[in-house]
């Protein structure tokens, strides 16, 4: 059992039975970094990142899906980055100025997240987070694997109401598969190049 | 919440604690496998070192005590039934004969897998392999074959209160001294109370090459308060004289024991004391200065060192802008100074780090002795281990992947290439076979030869079995020079072998051992003779933490070569390639070349034309060769190479990402995997 499932028990004072409601609402919120790709919002759980930084030059490495963009190094480590766009199905467009590579660490892996520009972080009432509808993404080639939930900007200051779309790390980071895949496709592409015949396996 | 806290740090501590059990009980594993080797080829010689037999005693003593204190009954058991062995054969209650040996080596193996177990964390009392019967054998042993004790004493004229004192251990040495027809004498040393150890260990070590000292017993008759007197008994073959001689200069006395009813020799010189019995229970001092790292540990600190590297690369170019400022020129000159010395420091700092990972080759060496004895006696041919460069450092994770390959070739010489007796005489050799394992270190290599000297390779039978199996075509053939037949050896599944027989039916091919070579970044080679043997050669790289690597340029990009792949680079013009069958070759001292495009290889795009002039960097992995062909070779830089991380790791011809001056990121390239598929889809496309 680790230490987050133990519940903690804590003596009821007057203060807290004062404040007990107001740390209801407070604890009702949900922070996220917010991002923005191809004009839309999208928000990354705010304990898995650990860094944001502006574009350095990314090693492109071969023979990956073009959403995979290549490497950076941090402070000594060697950290794969994604385009983000890509990855959900947005076409691919010229670097704005105000592009960054969010850094994330989940499940064991560390990812950079090319993102059109970084937002902010923002607080959203748990309340007014739904789950995100069937149709969100469906047009983008089944990238509504990515999405966990849907929310709407409730900060002041924001005139019109946007929609932020929680994105779900644990597919988001799940390449193999892809990568797999692709180095299929691109053997049997060489071999036919070849004039060879390849059963597919 | 606290309490899982501490479960936590008790859990860990506990894992420690194992980690540190495991490679105290390895080391002294290690250490008893050893002193069986040498116990094992004095015997073979006629000899026979009571010491050695005291040091396997006492390794296993303290690995009694080991499992005792980490509750590992297995390996507590069969502590306990060897120590009685040894104990028996210590005491002369049992002899040393081969068979003994071979069980004394069986329990080696046996407490190697109960380390294994221990180490995947298997539960203690789930059994394994039973060791029941094991022990059983080793009790058998320990009461068989007590030497019949004929009074061979008395022959001598020894003091009967003398017997009283000797402990059953010096009265069978003692006895055995004497069965050797030595002689006894009596040693009479005096020493000043205050130096006695040191005096003492000088007078043990003096008389060493001579005989043996059997027992050390206080003298009587005490002289002076601040003096002590020893009587040291010793047996040796040599005379009273040359006994004198060698302690000379010291406060002692030689005297004969007379033989009953002979003639005594006496003579008598200067001094030294008596020595403090030594205790069976391992002293709480170590002995060594060493201490044990885990190599984890190692590496991030390894990878810490080429992040300074790098930090001093930034520092650099800050000077190089300092530089350029006249106002502050001569503060750029402290500056510059104070970089050469952190360099340096550096530069240290790195070989001292690396220095720490290296250990001796003789760790795996000891393996094969054990495994040669074993093998040669199942193939029944007569083989002599010849080892040679045993304290040839490597890169410890080099040296643990090491052994299985090495492993691999010793059988395959056994099997394959030692003749039997008969056909040895037939062919005029000695019957006795010999097979001489050699390492030695080349500046950042180290070379490993293995060679025999039995039949050789028969390279028609080579060339037949790849044409048969499809691995080469008969043209092909054709042009094969003799060493390129025998390298045929390493493809898979061919073999000089007809039948496959008891040793090589285990399915290990030479295709194995060139793979797990190549993983190390070596590179094998083999050359035979008929009839007069075959010589293998294993060049590996002393660390793969640090690697030398060439830095090129191809298609607008920046890619490193670890410089143990690369054989030359070399200058060429575009009309030098000619393309064979569909694909680039170049011509190379009459040899042809294959060549692979880095930028095709990996389908690069590129919008610069070729250049007119190339240059094609030679690399080879096991017994292939090919041709990198790149745009400019950039330089040589010593990198650390990282893994491109879980995600990315195992892209086929990338072998990981540095950091190079600048902050660029760069990928180092697989160059076995390339000419791996380079040459795999060569043979596809023929």
């Amino acid at each position: 059992m680790s230490e987050a499932e133990i519940p903690v028990l804590a003596f009821a004072t007057e203060e807290t039975y004062l404040h007990a409601t107001d740390r209801a609402a407070e604890e009702a919120f949900q922070r996220l970094i917010v991002v923005e790709i191809a004009g839309e919002r999208y928000g990354l759980p705010t304990d898995a990142v650990t860094e944001i930084i502006r574009i350095i030059d990314i090693t492109e490495v071969p023979r990956m899906p073009p959403f995979l963009l290549g490497v950076i190094s941090v402070r000594g480590a060697i950290i794969p980055v994604m385009c983000l766009r890509l990855r959900l199905g947005f076409p691919a467009a010229p670097q704005a100025r105000s592009a960054r590579i969010v850094i994330v660490t989940h499940a064991g892996q560390r990812f950079g997240l090319r993102v059109d520009g970084v937002v902010g972080l923002q607080r959203f009432r748990t309340s007014a987070v739904e789950s995100a509808p069937a149709i969100f993404g469906a047009s983008r080639g089944g990238s509504d694997r990515f999405i966990q939930s849907v929310a709407r900007e409730s900060e002041s200051g924001a005139r019109t109401e946007r929609i932020v779309v929680f994105l779900e790390l644990t597919t988001l980071l799940a390449v193999t598969e892809e990568l797999v895949a692709h180095r299929a496709r691109h053997l049997e592409q060489a071999a036919r190049h070849r004039g060879e015949h390849v059963t597919p396996q | 919440m606290s309490g899982g806290k501490d479960r936590d740090d008790r859990d860990r501590a506990a894992d420690k604690a194992r980690e540190e059990f495991l490679a105290e009980a390895q080391e002294n594993v290690e250490l008893l496998s050893r002193d069986l080797v040498r116990l094992d080829e004095a015997r073979a010689h006629g000899r026979f070192d009571p010491e050695v037999l005291n040091e396997a005693f006492r390794a296993v003593h303290s690995l009694k005590g080991l499992s005792g204190l980490f509750g590992v009954a297995r390996m507590g058991d069969l502590s306990h039934h060897l120590e009685n062995l040894l104990d028996a054969l210590r005491l002369g209650r049992a002899s040393l004969t081969p068979e003994t040996l071979d069980l004394l080596f069986e329990a080696v193996t046996a407490f190697h897998q109960v380390m294994r177990e221990q180490a995947e964390g298997a539960p203690e009392g789930k059994e394994g392999p039973p060791v029941g019967e094991l022990l059983a054998r080793l009790d058998k042993a320990s009461v068989a074959g007590a030497a019949a004790a004929t009074d061979v004493l008395a022959a001598f004229a020894l003091d009967p209160g003398l017997l009283a004192v000797l402990t059953e251990y010096e009265e069978h040495r003692l006895r055995q001294n004497v069965q050797d027809g030595r002689s006894l004498y009596r040693v009479r040393a005096t020493f000043p109370l205050e130096t006695i150890d040191k005096g003492l260990d000088e007078v043990k070590s003096a008389l060493r090459p001579l005989g043996e000292s059997i027992a050390f017993l206080p003298s009587a008759d005490v002289t002076k308060p601040d003096e002590i007197d020893l009587e040291i008994l010793f047996g040796s073959s040599h005379s009273a004289s040359e006994i004198t001689q060698v302690l000379a200069g010291r406060r002692c006395t030689v005297a004969e024991i007379p033989r009953a009813g002979g003639e005594v020799a006496r003579t008598a010189t200067d001094v030294s004391p008596r020595e403090p019995e030594e205790p069976l229970e391992a002293s709480l001092r170590s002995v060594a200065q060493t201490v044990r790292v885990d190599i984890r540990k190692l590496d991030s600190l390894m990878n810490l060192v080429g992040e300074l590297g790098n930090v001093r690369a930034g520092l650099d170019e800050v000077l190089q802008l300092l530089r350029q400022q006249r106002s502050v020129h001569s503060l750029a000159q402290g500056m510059h100074r104070e970089m050469r010395a952190l360099e340096r420091k550096l530069d240290e700092l790195q070989a001292g780090v690396l220095d720490i990972r290296m250990v001796p080759l003789g760790q795996v060496f000891d393996k094969l002795s054990r495994v040669v004895r074993k093998l040669s006696r199942d193939a029944k041919k007569e083989i002599r281990l010849d080892i040679r460069g045993g304290d040839t450092e490597l890169d410890k994770l080099i040296v643990e992947e090491l052994s299985d390959p090495l492993m691999h070739v010793i059988r395959n010489a056994i099997d394959h290439g030692i003749e039997s007796p008969a056909a040895r005489t037939a062919a005029g050799k000695p019957e006795m076979g010999t097979v001489t394992v050699r390492a030695e270190n080349r500046g950042s290599h180290v070379v490993i030869e293995v060679s025999d000297d039995g039949a050789g390779l028969d390279e028609l039978r080579l060339v037949e079995n790849a044409i048969e199996r499809g691995l080469l075509g008969a043209a092909e053939a054709e042009a094969l020079s003799p060493r390129e037949a025998h390298n045929l050896i390493f493809l898979p599944g061919v073999s000089t072998k007809g039948v496959p027989d008891q040793i090589s039916g285990r399915g290990v091919g030479m295709d194995v051992v060139k793979t797990n070579i190549a993983r190390l970044s070596g590179i094998i080679d083999v050359r035979s003779e008929r009839g007069r043997g075959t010589h293998l050669s294993i060049q590996l790289p002393v660390t793969l933490a640090i690697v030398q690597a060439l830095v090129v340029r191809a298609a607008g990009r920046v890619y490193c070569l670890p410089l143990n792949s690369v054989l030359e680079s070399l200058r060429i013009a575009n009309d030098e390639i000619h393309l064979l069958s569909r694909r680039e070759v170049m011509s190379l001292r009459g040899q042809t070349l294959p060549l692979v495009r880095i930028e095709r290889f990996f389908e690069l795009e590129t919008d610069r034309p070729p250049p007119k002039r190339s240059f094609v960097v030679v690399v080879g992995l096991a017994q292939h060769r090919i041709g990198l062909v790149v745009d400019e070779l950039v330089g040589q830089e010593d990198i650390v190479i990282k893994s491109l991380g879980v995600a990315l790791e195992g892209t086929p011809g990338i072998g990981g990402a540095t950091e190079l001056g600048g902050k660029r990121t760069v990928l180092v390239l697989d160059v076995a995997a390339i000419v791996e598929e380079a040459t795999s889809t060569r043979s596809e496309a023929a």
